[in-house]
């Protein structure tokens, strides 16, 4: 098993956690600053501790990340970083402008040497707000933009796009990507619709912040899916998304968890967002799983539910142990449960040195 | 179809039933004798013209009715053909628009006017035919028609019409939009 380190550039400072968009009336620059640059040194950290991907992702208007571009932060990572892959999983795509993100996605593969994988992924409920976006229409929006993401990518003579939702007279992206034909491709694939839509497209499958049994569904779904469409998914096709915190021992962890804000997820950081969003029928046709895998948890529930990592290196190791036989996924990519300076920087050294040793005999 | 009224021309000594519909710049659309939902569109604004006969008919048919320049609207082997034809008379050929993929190994005449090659991003040879297109021809912009096969026109006609009357305005200044981006003034 491969094991990816996901920092979102937590803001350091007091900010309100469980609004969304969140007000920036006690942000600092100082500790905006401070945060960017601990969340460098923690990805360095996490290169030099043997991590396979350091992942970045889109976020926008909160604390929780400072990330609104991960692409910014990915082209810094191609100084820093100087072995581990570069994961952006990434844009959301639907908001965007598609030929911006090949664009960007080729500069970064040609600045980090082909190293770069490529997450496409629909976001969260609240990001269609953020560039106002109709969020019925997003899957539409995705899968054609995906498409015309991966034309830009590999078509070498200019072309004109005539879609339903973007049109471009010429389209000849420089620079081109560095892996031929593309950097690896992964899509989201918590709802049946995204299962079918990875495995009609060959894509990996990201499962982030899941529940274990709905994992499991997922991705019988998938490879179920995929084995219609001809072809066999191998474990490193499928990642599993969730938090991690590790110190020396149990109760350190969970003690160094309490000194954390209390975790509500974006989505449900704005219940009138989330409800209009869910009409809109943005999560497809199991909404009701798909919210539920998003309602607020204490802690004891997440780590049950598979959705976070807390404890000992020997701890989180079964903990992922049991993941993995449930799911056999080949990455586990973990976002930093928390952002506690030094505890959070020996958390990634344990389980540099003493996890993911381990891990490398899980297929 | 409502709105194409009959005119009959002479091609090849006999009287023809061609239809007609709209107004503005002169699209002549061959091979065909009843119109589709596409030519509706088309001659919201231009002049439609639709000719039941191969691509060398409409030249004396545009002639006939009094069209001194025209934009041919060909598919399959009629666009080689026509290309061929348009580099041979090219002072009556405005452009060109080739709507899907033409025989596989079929020539392209180096023709000097602009020409729109629309293709279908589920149509298997679409990026090869599109590539062959470029290469072979000194003014061709191609189109990608996303989520449409082999006739884009047919399955997605409001895509098609869209750009083809851009194209038809504006000719190679089509690639600059046009379209304003104001909301509210």
């Amino acid at each position: 098993m491969k094991a990816a380190l996901f920092c979102t550039a937590r803001y350091m400072g007091d900010a309100r956690q469980d609004v969304w968009p969140a007000p920036a009336d006690t942000y600092s620059a100082e500790v905006a600053e401070r945060s960017m640059q601990t969340t460098l040194d923690q990805f360095r950290l996490a290169d030099e501790f043997g991590f396979d991907w350091v992942t970045v992702a889109e976020h926008h208007y909160s604390p929780f990340s400072l990330t609104p571009t991960p692409m910014l932060m990915a082209a810094a990572l191609t100084q820093t970083v100087k072995r581990a892959r570069i994961a952006v999983l990434g844009p959301t795509l639907p908001i965007l402008n598609p030929i911006r993100v090949a664009e960007e996605f080729a500069m970064l593969d040609t600045m980090s040497g082909g190293r770069v994988i490529a997450g496409l992924l629909r976001g969260t409920p609240n990001e269609y707000v953020t560039y106002n976006i109709n969020p019925s229409e997003s899957r539409a929006r995705f899968e054609e933009a995906v498409e015309l993401v991966r034309m830009a990518w590999t078509e070498p003579e200019p072309f004109g796009w005539q879609g339903r939702y973007y049109q471009y007279r010429s389209v000849s992206i420089w620079p081109r990507p560095a892996q031929a034909p593309h950097p690896p491709i992964y899509v989201s694939g918590s709802s049946p619709e995204s299962g079918e839509y990875a495995a009609r497209n060959r894509f990996g499958l990201g499962l982030a912040f899941t529940t274990l049994p709905l994992a499991e569904k997922s991705v019988a779904h998938y490879r179920a899916c995929a084995a219609k469409f001809g072809w066999e998914p191998t474990s490193e096709d499928i990642v599993y998304r969730i938090g991690v915190h590790v110190a020396d021992t149990d109760d350190q962890a969970v003690a160094d968890l309490s000194h954390g804000p209390r975790h509500v997820g974006l989505s449900m950081r704005n219940r009138a967002v989330e409800s209009a969003v869910a009409e809109s029928g943005f999560y497809g046709r199991d909404a009701a799983d798909q919210r539920n895998r998003l309602a607020p948890r204490d802690l004891k529930e997440r780590i049950e539910l598979g959705q976070i990592l807390v404890g000992s290196p020997e701890t989180v190791l079964k903990q992922i142990r049991a993941i993995h036989a449930k799911v056999g996924n080949g990455v586990i990519d973990l976002p930093l449960a928390t952002q506690l300076g030094e505890p959070t920087s020996r958390a990634i050294e344990l389980f540099g040195t003493k996890v993911l040793p381990r891990l490398r005999d899980l297929q | 179809m409502t709105g194409f009224a009959e005119r009959l021309v002479t091609i090849d000594g006999a009287r023809v039933r061609a239809l007609e519909a709209g107004e503005g710049p002169a699209l002549v659309v061959i091979g065909r004798d009843a119109p589709d939902p596409l030519d509706a569109l088309l001659a919201r604004r231009a002049k439609v013209v639709i000719v039941p006969a191969a691509a060398g008919a409409a030249f004396s048919a545009a002639r006939e009715l009094g069209l001194d320049r025209f934009t041919p609207v060909v598919r399959g082997a009629d666009a080689t053909t026509m290309l061929a034809l348009a580099a041979r008379e090219p002072a009556q050929v405005r452009s060109v628009v080739l709507l899907g993929p033409t025989p596989p190994g079929a020539e392209l005449a180096a023709a000097p006017m602009p020409v729109l090659a629309l293709f279908g991003t589920r149509d298997t040879v679409s990026t090869r035919e599109a590539r062959r297109w470029r290469a072979g021809l000194a003014d061709c912009h191609v189109v990608m028609v996303y989520d449409a096969g082999a006739d884009p026109a047919v399955e997605r006609p409001e895509a098609v019409a869209d750009v083809v009357l851009d194209f038809l305005e504006h000719e190679d200044r089509f690639l600059v939009t046009h379209a304003s981006g104001q909301l509210y003034p």
